[in-house]
């Protein structure tokens, strides 16, 4: 059984947490189980999520929205791939030096007149590594902190940096053009 | 102007970091849409629901032994303010009312191993060997060695305490008549004996013997360690001063 170490401390944050159980656990559990391919972990998996989004409820202003079905799914599957890199041994990131990316060979006018072909970039960024963008969603979309991204998403603060970094080095390579070529 | 132009440009690119996120959302949407029939298809285990129930079930046992708590709290916060308050009249009380002080210093005795030992903290500046009353007893007999350690009168009982350096000890006490006063004598020993051929009342018990009897005027009592004997020859000396 896992920890329990959020007291729920309402009734309305108690309802909350209900509603969006009930709407939501098959999708939660579908996405921890096609990572894992098993029951057992899959139940875990979802048990961590309830509790972490629990300490976070204050972020989801509204239930039934896009915004919060992506949340959910964003945090199982990351948590799942945790896991399952866990189990397989896989160790989670080198660190690497963190070359600072504010760079000067950005331009961010040119990255503008970008912007209409979003939807292809952030598919494309996800295509390369869907950490990637979650761990970018998280960051700038979501505006969590470093250190709730770790919470979040089982990991130290040091790999979510990594993650945060390789995702923004990443999308300067889609958009200087590498695989823009391909683009549609 | 450099560190101003890269946090401007920071300003931008997390605004443009937050738009692609922002799609991405979408698609990850889009991809939810596209699986909705596999995903109503599974089949969600019962122990999760379980745990679920569970789960909120302990948050309100926790929520209500908060409530709980917090209420307890409040309410010894203001316990606490009464028994000060009450406290803080007591003792203005017991320092300002003659009635109240003397009632205070009566509960102020040391119950030694062999003998109780009434002692008055009141005043100290006070001369207590010397007797400044008028009309009372005084046993014109007394065995060798005692003298006065503490004469005191409160309302109308006057305490006579003589010591000597052996240890032992007299306690003697006067009051007019009607003045009730209790001794413990529960499992002791009690016998009638006479005093200037009057009836009187001896009591026995952990080492102390205790003296009770009366003329017209005065009810009297002794308590001592020293020899019955020697108590009722004490008893049947005294004389008004």
């Amino acid at each position: 059984m896992l920890f329990f170490d959020i007291v729920i401390d309402d009734d309305n944050v108690r309802k909350k947490i209900e509603q969006i159980y009930n709407l939501y656990k098959k999708l939660l559990f579908y996405t921890a189980y096609s990572i894992l391919k098993d029951y057992h972990e899959a139940e875990d998996v979802v048990h961590m999520a309830i509790i972490k989004i629990c300490n976070h409820l204050d972020k989801i202003e509204e239930i039934e929205c896009n915004k919060t079905k992506a949340f959910l799914v964003i945090l199982v599957r990351n948590i799942a791939i945790n896991v399952y890199n866990k189990k397989r041994r896989i160790t989670d990131i080198d660190m690497e030096r963190l070359t600072d990316l504010e760079d000067e060979n950005i331009n961010p006018e040119e990255y503008m007149l970008k912007v209409e072909n979003a939807e292809w970039i952030a598919r494309k960024l996800a295509s390369i590594n869907p950490e990637y963008a979650d761990v970018l969603v998280f960051r700038y979309t979501y505006q969590f902190t470093i250190e709730e991204i770790a919470y979040l998403l089982n990991t130290t603060e040091g790999n979510v940096r990594v993650k945060i970094h390789r995702a923004r080095k990443a999308l300067h390579e889609i958009m200087k053009g590498e695989y823009f070529e391909n683009a549609e | 102007m450099q560190n101003r132009k890269q946090e401007k440009q920071n300003i931008l690119m997390s605004a443009f970091y937050g738009y692609i996120g922002e799609h991405h959302v979408d698609n990850i949407c889009d991809e939810i849409d596209s699986l909705k029939e596999e995903i109503d298809k599974i089949e969600i285990p019962e122990t999760l629901d379980d745990w679920f129930d569970g789960y909120v079930k302990n948050a309100r046992k926790k929520d209500n032994q908060k409530r709980i708590n917090v209420k307890m709290r409040s309410i010894s916060s203001k316990t606490a303010v009464i028994l000060l308050v009450l406290f803080l009249s007591f003792v203005t009380l017991t320092f300002s009312v003659e009635a109240f002080r003397i009632q205070l210093y009566n509960l102020l005795f040391f119950d030694h191993d062999e003998y109780s030992n009434i002692k008055i903290e009141q005043e100290p500046a006070e001369d207590k060997t010397t007797i400044k009353w008028k009309h009372y007893y005084y046993p014109t007999y007394l065995p060798d060695g005692f003298y006065i350690e503490n004469a005191k009168e409160i309302e109308n009982v006057r305490e006579i305490k003589f010591f000597n350096n052996s240890g032992e000890y007299i306690l003697f006490v006067q009051t007019p008549n009607g003045t009730a006063f209790s001794l413990d004598t529960e499992g002791g020993e009690k016998k009638e004996v006479e005093v200037n051929n009057r009836k009187a009342i001896l009591a026995k018990k952990e080492g102390k013997n205790i003296l009770i009897w009366n003329n017209d005027e005065f009810s009297f009592y002794l308590i001592s360690n020293i020899e019955i004997e020697n108590l009722i020859i004490i008893a049947e000396s005294l004389e008004i001063k």
